[in-house]
């Protein structure tokens, strides 16, 4: 692996942080922010940002076809749930689709305990100035 | 022919070698028998264990054909034959040898395919092994031997050969002597004497009477069967005799009849013996009357000087009808076999595998050739099948006086000849009077002690003389004590009437206990260990990490031993030795001849004599070791306990790789375990306490031994040994047997004197010599404990107020550390010169030492109010001097005991003495001790007041790693002790910086400052549901016998460093063992599962947060705490478990039979991913198994629900019970992506042969699902070293993401968003 261990990390964003992520390289099907984070963990305050597209999506059919069903249910269950005003986590990959960029959700968990949101932003702050600044300042 | 050489048996004495002369000439084959025995392969290559008595060598031939010339003659009786006869003879002291002689010397012989004819004929051997014997002589085995050519056999037309039984220079009157015998011989007695001249004897004949002197009548008793058809009873000549011989086929024998060949013709018995199973015939016999009893007498025909036995010259053997032997209960039979091994100068014979020839009696003479290697028969013997407790079942031929035993070939391999010790004893009588099985084991344990006191006792000591039963008697009848001595009823008796005798009954000896070589029995215990082992691993093949090797602390993984516990009623197996202080590491151990072990004995009693011998019969045997370190190779099939094995004592040279330490109890009554030799009464540890004034100690600390102390000889004998106690400022006056106090009447200061009486409770004493086992106690004494602070001039006692000294002990008194407990009161006899008094310094001067040699003797002393007295003792209390019991003294004795010693089970008085005082005496010894202690020891924490100490170590979560700015050379802390149960102990090795800078800052600066260690110790000791965790540089060797994992101890001195949150065991830090208990019993069983692996406990030792990209700075393998969420489950194992263990380990949640030996889960928390390991409940939590199962997300997706759910069964916990019920053990594997949880390739293998079916596969993928779609965690995890990750990927066969850092979580818990948000702000703040 030739990958920053961040590659692999789901990186917790803001939404400024998303709106500053730029593509470099538009040949990968991943896109990769200036400081090359290609995935994202982040907290989004409203359910917007959740599709139901995950049945089409072509990566699910190279898989089993009950692995696909069962994500599939899961995805419904994350629809179903993910209403508005609800605190969700969501996780997933960050991607590009017709040059916009874009999520593409694994996971979705709901949080009941509104401090949470709090706790992300939190631990945003925490990591960038510890890890994601740290590790991208020499490289700039 | 012309190289043929002449030997002459003076020759071969003469060289003394072993020797034989066949193989130069024809070849291995030396018998037509040989072919006939079952055993062909030859017994060189057939003996698994050579033994050394039978060393595997080929007679050394002759390298030219030699020929012997001389003549066989039958044993002449000892006062005839040195007459006239100017050739040495070396004859064996039995008599009943074939004797052969050629002119130069005499010597005994025996002879395959015996003719009669050769008898007093001069022959030619041809081929024959010669034998040198000890003592000089030798011993000639005659293989093929041929008349020379100038004699050519007898009477070649006859068929029949008649020789004369008698001299015929015999004047008995032959015209009586008509009657004859013919028939099949059936069994020969043993040649025995009969003294005429007394009444009583078993022979008397009033013929004998009248012929001459009054003498002694050697003779032997010849049985036969004989025809009972007419021609037999009718005719009684020799010619019918020879006429029945001729046409033998008609006849049936069935009658028994006896022959007594007395006299002369006794000295046949070799011939008579070689000839049963063949029929002959004897004439010239006559009918006497035999006192075959005291009472009894039996009419059988007694042989005269004219008698003459017939045989035909193609005598075919008769077969008898063959007694099938079933049972082995003692049934008449015969056995052909090759001898193996002969032990205990030839009374026990072994023959092909495990079947023992035991010829105990001192009658029975086995044949000289019975050697190693040779094909023996042995016929009417008795088979008994025996099983004894320690080893398998075998079959005794027991010999009794009807067994012949017939070598038919001569052993090829240079072995010795054995002779029975003809000499009456004390031990060959009793092992004569007991059944076949309890003499082998009475063999057994005379060959084992006659190794374990080589060098300690006297061989006479040991086997007891001729009229004085030694050790091996002693413990032989303290095992059997329902056997006693049975007289035997004589020979004649016995051979006459057999089947009635004692010979047929077998008791059971299921519970004779064996003493072996304690070098055996350590050799013993490796295969011990490895089976327990081996058994468990079939039942378990994924272990929790506290019964497997994985043992994590601090993030390293450690080999933890495993221990195993076995009682001496599984082993079967008697110890025997003494106990003495190893000179070496100073350490307590039982110890033989042979070798020596640990032993830990609690309540060993202070008047415990070195030299004595114990027996213990109730004891634990604790075996410790490493699996990777014991090679079983080739362990367990051998039987080390086998009859051969003891017999033949190879001490296994190996070195066992284990831990071991014998756990027993000296003074309970109750426990079998006894100083059994030499007897000593209670009268001289009576006489050795005495009377007088006493000094009064109560010991505040041990030192452990030195540590410069291991394997260095020299520095060991000049070592030293220290005890801290304080010299109480009372002396104790104890008033003589007569029963005169010398203070008596005198009614001191209420404050300076106190009465009380004294019970000894510990003097028991059993013998066996006495055969009394009572245990004499509770001797009574008045005693007057007064103050010696203002009575520096009175008596001499001069010792001022409570002094602090150290008490020294020199390598000769060892012995008596052992005896010391910490928080004991002790009292030892005053002397004019002992160093008690001469302290010199002031008051509160501490650190005197005083030297104490073994003549000083510390009695342990506990106080306790009169009641508690008399309580204990009973009607054991036998009060010697009344005066000082008045009413005044006995009132108001209902108070509870006041001086308490540190005993765990307080509620037996394991003291030696006890001193009972009135209750408000008590009072105010307790009120004056409480002010002595106050102003001479300081406060130290008692294990009650831990749990205070442990709640005040609770993790501090923004505390900082190590205050590296205190530059303090020594760590500061207090000495405390504690007490708890100890979980894991492992050594550290100091390899990494990490280790290094851990030395820095928390070892014990003056350990290390003096002795640079290599390695550490780490203690998780758990007390008051926490683990504590105890490290410093204590090597293996360090502790005390018996520590390891499952014990319950007080750790004494302990250095507590309150900033760090450590403790170290330092240099002075004493370790008391309580109480030893099995980790792991059995298959899966988690005996202990102590609270700190609830889910809620938190580890003392988190300290702080931080991230997983963090760990990779990390080098300390600290504990941190994670905040994160489950991305992927990596690797899951699940496996049923029983339902017993779990209910009772589980009280906190329901039961649940799920358990989880192994799991890893990959992380991640934003800074970067990590693969995380987890087990049994932490990597329950973190699958979300206790929480309620999303059934709605589950169900919606169009599958039904099989399964009926009520409100407490609607945990995933619950659907996943419901699978493993039929599947044991499910295998989860993740082939697919590790960061993203939903493209998880999860693949379930299971155990069992029927599949999973595609519901609960899919149920359990989703529970796999829905444990990555998780809230965030607080997870305390320590990474893990390289060799723990790389054991997990061996020992599960699966490949691990290397890039990631791998952890180990001990702790799982929900976040408190509120908390961390706390938390985190702070950081943001500081940082």
């Amino acid at each position: 692996m030739d990958h920053h261990p961040l590659y692999n990390t789901h990186v917790k964003l803001l939404a400024f942080d998303f709106l500053s992520l730029t593509q470099t390289s538009s040949s990968s099907s991943s896109s990769s922010d200036p400081i090359s984070f290609s995935r994202n963990g982040l907290l989004l305050s409203r359910a917007e940002t959740c599709r139901h597209r995950h049945l089409t999506s072509p990566y699910f059919y190279r898989r089993s076809p009950p692995d696909v069903r069962l994500i599939a249910s899961m995805a419904t269950r994350f629809e179903t749930e993910i209403k508005l005003g609800v605190v969700a986590r969501v996780r997933g990959k960050i991607s590009s689709y017709r040059g916009d960029m874009q999520i593409t959700v694994t996971d979705v968990v709901i949080e009941r305990d509104p401090n949470v949101e709090v706790l992300h932003w939190l631990e945003c702050m925490m990591l960038a100035r510890k890890v994601y600044n740290a590790v991208t300042a020499p490289g700039k | 022919m012309e190289n043929v050489r002449v030997l002459t048996i003076a020759q071969l004495v003469q060289r003394g070698r072993s020797l034989t002369a066949t193989s130069s000439f024809c070849g291995p084959s030396i018998s037509p028998k040989t072919n006939q025995t079952s055993n062909p392969s030859t017994p060189i290559h057939s003996n698994p264990n050579p033994n050394p008595n039978s060393i595997s060598k080929v007679l050394p031939p002759l390298d030219h054909f030699a020929v012997i010339t001389g003549t066989l003659t039958l044993p002449t009786i000892a006062t005839t034959s040195a007459s006239g006869h100017s050739n040495p003879t070396h004859r064996c002291s039995y008599n009943t040898c074939f004797q052969f002689s050629d002119g130069s010397a005499s010597i005994c012989c025996d002879i395959l395919d015996f003719d009669i004819r050769i008898l007093d004929k001069k022959i030619n051997v041809l081929a024959w092994n010669f034998i040198p014997s000890k003592r000089g002589g030798g011993f000639l085995e005659i293989i093929r031997w041929g008349f020379p050519d100038s004699i050519s056999g007898l009477c070649p037309c006859s068929n029949i050969i008649s020789m004369t039984l008698g001299s015929s220079t015999s004047n008995e009157d032959s015209s009586k002597a008509r009657h004859g015998v013919f028939g099949a011989l059936q069994s020969v007695s043993p040649l025995s004497i009969v003294s005429c001249k007394t009444g009583d004897s078993n022979f008397k004949n009033s013929k004998t009477f009248d012929s001459g002197p009054p003498t002694s009548l050697r003779g032997f008793l010849v049985q036969f069967v004989v025809c009972e058809c007419k021609s037999c009873s009718l005719k009684e000549s020799i010619m019918v005799l020879k006429d029945s011989i001729q046409e033998r086929d008609t006849h049936s024998f069935t009658k028994p009849m006896f022959v007594y060949c007395c006299g002369s013709a006794s000295s046949w018995h070799p011939v008579f013996t070689k000839l049963v199973g063949n029929i002959v015939a004897i004439s010239g016999l006559k009918k006497k009357l035999v006192f075959i009893g005291k009472e009894e007498s039996k009419l059988m025909c007694v042989t005269i000087g004219s008698s003459a036995l017939h045989m035909s010259r193609l005598s075919k053997k008769w077969s008898p009808i063959v007694t099938v032997v079933g049972k082995g209960n003692g049934e008449v039979g015969s056995y052909r076999g090759i001898v193996k091994g002969v032990y205990m100068q030839g009374m026990v014979v072994e023959l092909d595998n495990e079947v023992w020839l035991l010829s105990t009696d001192q009658l029975l003479t086995p044949p000289h050739s019975l050697r190693a290697g040779s094909v023996v028969c042995v016929r009417n013997a008795h088979f008994v099948n025996t099983r004894f407790s320690w080893t398998r079942r075998m079959l005794i031929l027991g010999a009794c006086f009807r067994t012949s035993v017939i070598v038919e070939s001569f052993s090829p391999i240079e072995t010795r000849c054995h002779t029975v010790s003809q000499s009456q004893s004390s031990l060959g009588k009793f092992i004569e009077s007991l059944a076949f099985s309890s003499r082998l084991w009475i063999l057994l344990v005379a060959s084992c002690f006659r190794k374990k006191f080589a060098g300690i006792l006297s061989e006479k000591e040991i086997l007891g003389s001729k009229h004085k039963g030694g050790l091996v008697e002693m413990y032989a009848s303290s095992e059997m004590p329902s056997l006693k001595h049975q007289s035997r009823p004589g020979v004649f008796m016995e051979f006459c009437k057999h089947d009635s005798c004692v010979c047929g009954c077998e008791p059971y000896m299921g519970n004779l206990n064996l003493a072996i070589p304690l070098s055996l029995f350590i050799c013993h215990c490796e295969p011990t260990w490895m089976t327990a082992l081996k058994l468990e691993n079939n039942c378990r093949k994924f272990h929790d990490d506290k019964q497997y090797s994985l043992q994590l602390c601090e993030g390293r993984s450690y080999v933890q031993s495993i221990r195993k516990i076995f009682s001496s009623e599984d082993i079967g197996i008697t110890l025997i030795g003494s106990l003495k202080n190893s000179p070496l590491s100073g350490r307590l151990q039982l110890v033989d001849a042979t070798g020596s072990i640990d032993v830990l004995v609690p309540d060993l009693p202070s008047t415990w004599d070195a030299n004595r011998i114990l027996k213990v019969v109730d004891y634990s045997l604790i075996i410790e070791g490493m699996p990777g370190f014991v090679d079983s190779e080739g362990l367990l099939e051998n039987d080390l306990f086998s009859c051969r094995t003891i017999f033949d004592f190879i001490p296994l040279a190996r070195k066992v790789n284990l831990t071991l330490c014998v756990y027993f109890h000296l003074g309970s009554a109750l426990c079998r375990n006894i100083s059994f030799y030499p007897c000593t009464g209670l009268e001289e540890d009576l006489k050795r306490f005495g009377s007088g004034p006493f000094h009064l100690l109560w010991v505040t600390h041990k030192f452990p031994v030195l540590q410069k102390f291991q394997g260095d000889a020299m520095i060991a004998s000049s070592s030293s040994m220290f005890v801290e106690a304080i010299i109480l400022p009372w002396n104790l006056s104890v008033a003589g047997n007569n029963g005169i106090s010398y203070q008596t009447g005198v009614v001191g200061d209420d404050s300076k004197e106190f009465y009380g009486i004294l019970c000894c409770w510990k003097l028991h004493e059993e013998c066996f010599l006495q055969e009394t086992q009572a245990i004499i106690s509770g001797v009574t004494g008045s005693v007057i404990l007064y103050c010696t602070k203002d009575k520096l001039n009175s008596g001499g006692f001069c010792s001022p107020s409570g002094q602090k000294v150290l008490l020294e002990f020199k390598s000769e008194s060892f012995y008596k550390y052992q005896l010391l407990q910490i928080g004991c009161y002790y009292i030892t006899k005053h002397d004019r010169e002992d160093s008690f008094c001469n302290l010199k310094g002031s008051d509160y001067f501490s650190g005197q030492k005083i030297p104490i040699p073994s003549t000083t003797h510390l009695w342990s002393l506990s106080f306790g109010s009169d009641g508690v007295c008399q309580n204990n003792s009973s009607e054991k209390c036998l009060p010697l001097d009344d005066s000082l019991r008045n009413d005044e003294v006995l009132s108001g004795y209902h108070n509870k005991v006041l001086l308490q010693m540190s005993h765990e089970n307080s509620s037996e008085t394991s003291s030696d003495m006890s001193l009972c005082l009135s209750a408000s005496e008590l009072g105010l010894g307790e009120l004056k001790l409480k002010e002595l202690k106050d102003s001479l020891i300081k406060p130290v924490v008692t294990p009650k007041e831990i749990p205070k100490i442990s709640s005040c170590i609770r993790p501090v979560m923004t505390s900082p790693l190590l205050s590296t700015e205190s530059n303090c050379v020594f760590p500061e802390g207090n000495l405390i002790s504690m007490c708890g149960h100890v979980v894991a102990v492992h050594s550290v090795e100091d390899y990494s910086v990490d280790s290094y800078l851990n030395c820095q800052n928390l070892r014990d600066p003056i350990g290390r400052r003096f002795l640079p260690r290599a390695t550490s110790s780490c203690i998780h000791v758990l007390v008051d549901h926490q683990i504590v965790k105890l490290s410093g540089s204590w090597r293996k060797h360090d502790f005390p016998v018996g520590f390891g994992p499952g014990v319950v101890a007080t750790f004494y001195r302990i250095l507590a460093l309150w900033e760090q949150n450590r403790w170290v065991l330092t240099s002075v830090s004493f370790i008391t063992i309580h109480s030893i208990r099995a980790v792991n019993d059995s298959c899966g069983g988690k005996c202990s599962s102590p609270a700190p692996y609830i889910p809620n406990a938190v580890p003392p030792d988190i300290v702080h947060s931080g991230l997983i990209s963090e760990l990779v700075h990390c080098l300390d393998f600290k504990p941190m705490l994670l905040h994160c969420r489950v991305v992927a489950v990596h690797f899951l194992v699940l496996e049923k478990k029983s339902r017993n263990v779990n209910h009772q380990l589980n009280n906190h949640l329901r039961p649940h039979l799920v358990d989880i030996p192994l799991a890893g889960f990959v992380l991640d928390d934003g800074s970067s991913p990590c693969c995380c390991w987890a087990n049994a409940e932490r990597a329950a939590t973190l699958l979300r198994l206790y929480e309620k199962f999303p059934e709605s997300a589950f169900g919606s997706s169009g599958w039904t629900l099989k399964w009926i759910r009520t409100g407490a069964w609607s945990s995933t916990m619950y659907h996943l019970e419901r699978i493993l019920n039929n599947h044991h053990r499910i295998v989860v594997r993740n082939y697919g992506s590790m960061f993203d949880s939903s493209y998880q390739d999860l693949a379930v293998s299971v155990s069992s042969d029927n599949a999973l079916s595609s519901y609960d596969e899919n149920l359990l993928k989703f529970i796999i699902f829905n444990a990555c779609f998780s809230k965030f965690w607080t997870i305390g995890a320590s990474m893990m070293d390289l060799d723990a990750v790389k054991r997990l990927k061996t020992d599960n066969l699966m490949e691990t993401e290397m890039s990631m850092q791998h952890i180990w979580a001990t702790e799982v818990e929900h976040i408190n968003p509120l908390t961390q948000c706390r938390n985190v702000i702070q950081e943001l703040i500081d940082g």
